[in-house]
Order: C-alpha cells, then sequence, then structure tokens
C-alpha cells in the first residue's frame, strides 16, 4: 500500500469506521446465544467438506451427499437391528403449502414423520418447461428428507414431472421458523401450514397507512403490500405476517428494528 | 483468547459471551462498511455470531477463531445482501454541474465524499475484499480465505474496486463544462 490513493482509502475506511455496537446488540445476541444448542462435532464437519469433495462446491450438493450418507447409515441399522419404533414427531412434519411466485399456483409440500421423512411436493399447475407437453400439469416429486436441527435438506433421487418427462430436481434446503411456525426455503419461498378450512391463503392486503408516531412510521407486522416512493419511482414489497416489520409512508425503507428517529 | 475459545467449543457460554462481547465492534464495523446498510449489518453480525456458537464444536483449531468468524461474516454479509429482504434503502446523490472545483483544505472532504460515493456504487463484494485489505489490514490471501475465494479472483476483484474508486474520484475532478457537456 504504497501509493496515495491506497493510502487515501485506508485512511477514509479508518476515519468513516464506526466500532461501537448498536445499543442492545450485544444482549440481543447473547440472548439468542442462550437459546441456541451446539452442533455435533460430527454433524459441523460433515457440513463444511472444507475442499474434500473439489467437483461438488454447491451446499445443494453438498447437502444431497450428507443426506445420502445418513441415510444410507440409518438404514443399514435399521436392517441390522430388525426395525425400530416408530417415528417421532418433529416440527416438519405435516402439511405445507406456499404458491409459486412465478406463476401464482399452490405448491404443497407433505413431510412425514421422524427424522428422515418422506417428502412429496406437488405443484397444482406447472407452467415450466418440464410439463409442457403434459395435458395435466400438476407437478409432482417424491423425495427422502434429513433433518439437522431446524433444518429439512430434502433429496428427489428420481426428479419429479407431471407424467410425461422426469426431470431432476436440486436438493431442497428449508429452515423452520419457530417464531412464526412457518418454513423458510434456500430460495426466499416461504411456505406455510394450511388453514383448516382448506382455504388458500387470504391474498395479502394492502397495508393503509395507520402512522403510529408523527413521523409517519407504519406497523407492518400484519403483513400485506407495503408501497413508498424511492425518488421517482414507487417499490412495492410484498410482506408476509411477520414479528417486527415496520417501514415509513413517505419513503420506501423497510426495517425490522424500528423506523429511524 | 485461545483458552475462551477451547471453554466456549465446550460448550461454556460465558466464554462465547466474553468472545463476543470482544470482537462485537469491530465485526459490527465491518458489516456496516460491507452491507452500508446499520440494520443489515446487526442482522449479519448476529447471523455469524450464532453459527459461530453452533458450529464452534468443529472448530479444530482455536487459535483461528478470529480468521473462522471473519469468514463467517463475510459469508452472512453476502447472504444478506443476496436476498436483499432485510432494508431497502436507496439514497439518491446528484452532482450539480455548476459545483464549483475545491480546492486546498477543502480537497480532502471532497477525496473522503468521493471515496464514499464510489465505495456505494461498487458491488458487496468488491467492497468486502476492500474493506478486508484496507480496513482489517490483511494480507490478500487472508482475505480470500475469509470470502471463501482463490487468491486471484480475491485479486482480480480488488484491482476492479480500486480502479472503479479511482475512477469516481477522476470522474467527480472534471471541470463542470466537460461534464455538462457528457450529459448533454
Amino acid at each position: 500500500m504504497s501509493d496515495r490513493f491506497s493510502a487515501s482509502l485506508r485512511q477514509h475506511l479508518l476515519d468513516t469506521a464506526n466500532e461501537r455496537p448498536a445499543d442492545g446488540q450485544l444482549a440481543a445476541v447473547l440472548e439468542l446465544v442462550a437459546d441456541t444448542p451446539q452442533r455435533h462435532p460430527l454433524v459441523v464437519r460433515l457440513a463444511r467438506f472444507p475442499g474434500r469433495i473439489g467437483p461438488f462446491p454447491s451446499t445443494a450438493v453438498r447437502w444431497a451427499l450428507i443426506a445420502g450418507a445418513l441415510l444410507g447409515a440409518m438404514t443399514a441399522a435399521v436392517i441390522l437391528g430388525g426395525g425400530g419404533r416408530p417415528s417421532a414427531s418433529t416440527v416438519f412434519e405435516g402439511t405445507w403449502t406456499s404458491t409459486d411466485l412465478g406463476d401464482g399456483s399452490r405448491q404443497t409440500l407433505d413431510v412425514g414423520a421422524g427424522m428422515t421423512p418422506a417428502v412429496h411436493f406437488e405443484d397444482a399447475y406447472a407452467t415450466g418447461g418440464a410439463c409442457a407437453a403434459d395435458e395435466v400439469k400438476v407437478f409432482t416429486a417424491d423425495g427422502r428428507g434429513q433433518i439437522f436441527d431446524n433444518r429439512l435438506a430434502v433429496t428427489y433421487p428420481a426428479g419429479g414431472g407431471c407424467g410425461l418427462t422426469t426431470v431432476p430436481i436440486e436438493t431442497g434446503v428449508l429452515d423452520y421458523d419457530a417464531a412464526t411456525d412457518t418454513l423458510l426455503g434456500s430460495d426466499g419461498l416461504r411456505w406455510f401450514r394450511p388453514r383448516e378450512d382448506g382455504a388458500r391463503p387470504t391474498p395479502l392486503p394492502t397495508i393503509v397507512a395507520s402512522p403510529r408516531s408523527a413521523s409517519a412510521c407504519l406497523d407492518l407486522h400484519g403483513g400485506g403490500s407495503y408501497g413508498a416512493s424511492v425518488g421517482s419511482m414507487t417499490l412495492t414489497a410484498t410482506l408476509h405476517a411477520s414479528t417486527s416489520w415496520e417501514g415509513l409512508q413517505d419513503t420506501f425503507l423497510l426495517s425490522r428494528f424500528g423506523c429511524p428517529d | 483468547m485461545r483458552d475462551l475459545v477451547v471453554r466456549a467449543r465446550g460448550g461454556d457460554r460465558d466464554a462465547f459471551s466474553e468472545l463476543v462481547a470482544r470482537s462485537i465492534g469491530r465485526l459490527t464495523a465491518v458489516g456496516r462498511m460491507i452491507l452500508r446498510d446499520e440494520y443489515a449489518a446487526q442482522d449479519a453480525v448476529q447471523d455469524a455470531f450464532i453459527e459461530a456458537w453452533r458450529s464452534l464444536p468443529g472448530l479444530r483449531d482455536p487459535d483461528r477463531f478470529e480468521a473462522w468468524m471473519r469468514r463467517l461474516l463475510v459469508r452472512a454479509c453476502f447472504k444478506t445482501s443476496r436476498h436483499g429482504k432485510r432494508t431497502a434503502s436507496v439514497e439518491i446523490r446528484l452532482t450539480p454541474a455548476d459545483e464549483p472545483a475545491v480546492a486546498g483544505a477543502e480537497r480532502q472532504l471532497a477525496i473522503h465524499d468521493q471515496l464514499e460515493r464510489g465505495l456505494a456504487r461498487i458491488p458487496a463484494q468488491q467492497r468486502a475484499v476492500v474493506v478486508l485489505v484496507y480496513y482489517l489490514d490483511l494480507p490478500l490471501a487472508d482475505a480470500a480465505q475469509a470470502m471463501d475465494i482463490p487468491l486471484g479472483t480475491a485479486k482480480s476483484r480488488l484491482n476492479r474496486a480500486t480502479n472503479a474508486l479511482r475512477a469516481a474520484i477522476e470522474a467527480d475532478d472534471r471541470e463542470p463544462s466537460r461534464m455538462g457537456e457528457q450529459l448533454a
């Protein structure tokens, strides 16, 4: 770093750095740590595969290999042990629904019991190329899951399709969100438990401005469609019901930690 | 520090709390610089610490804790910036064509402003390598490791970032009349 530009850049970063944690940040982290268990060392190391599987750098493939290896071990244990106890229930067990953001179709995920549950995926109306030649465009896939802590990794060894064609499917990774009792996929899609009356989740309402204070801070925790201006544009965000989203009325700004003063 | 890491690795939450208290300020500063968003940075730091606690039993070498934490933070920052779910805060600055040229003591302020705007314009991945090398003063090899990328990739990202920042300064140094011609 001998040139003047480098010196200016370094000085600028040092001058503008703010190493003061936000108010309450430390306490919030420690509170979460207090409620979080540590992983077993073997689980941690299996999840890393640092450079040992060179041609398979993607997270999806690593999870697929982990799931496959553990599934094989458990199958062997069942065979050698002559069967086992009924599978214990997990938070993932049951039916989950979501909306395909591409075409609005309803998607369903049925997760069985136990730590390696059977998983059935269904898209009620697939508009992708995989089903282009099919008259009935219900896309289905059957797979097997592996649960680690609050994460479910699902592989679909036989792929999926609408009947005429089968296509491969990447490993799906879903995290359970205890605060909202939903699943969050690695693709950003959120899955909900279906309503007891069988209806689809209610279409998100447009949030009516209800300023919480004189600074026009909107309480968005009920979810909905939030729009506000950014310069000459209007940005709209679709929010699912959550615990603490807030936004400004006049300018597009979303925050989970309250509106700025 | 090593003793704290060993204890925390064995499940000692008090030891981990001490590690968090010692490093949260620096890591938050890094997160702020990479993400340029206060709330996103707090989220990324929080995610990094939670992941650190969960995965600490798998850390073989306690002396590598700081480097490992940097890696977790950078990963959390990229995840946050990729999803873009946390906050959307857009700042648009317009430079008047007739802004008078600065000189003397105001020059340093102008450079700071130009660098700040230049940093805002480059992608998060380029910003990360700039922060790791210029703010944390890491060798490029260590920065590459923190970002989980090969050394060559880190080098090219750093070159692109510094070229963009230099260009940002040079562009703003042009005569106002030439700026007006280019915009017309």
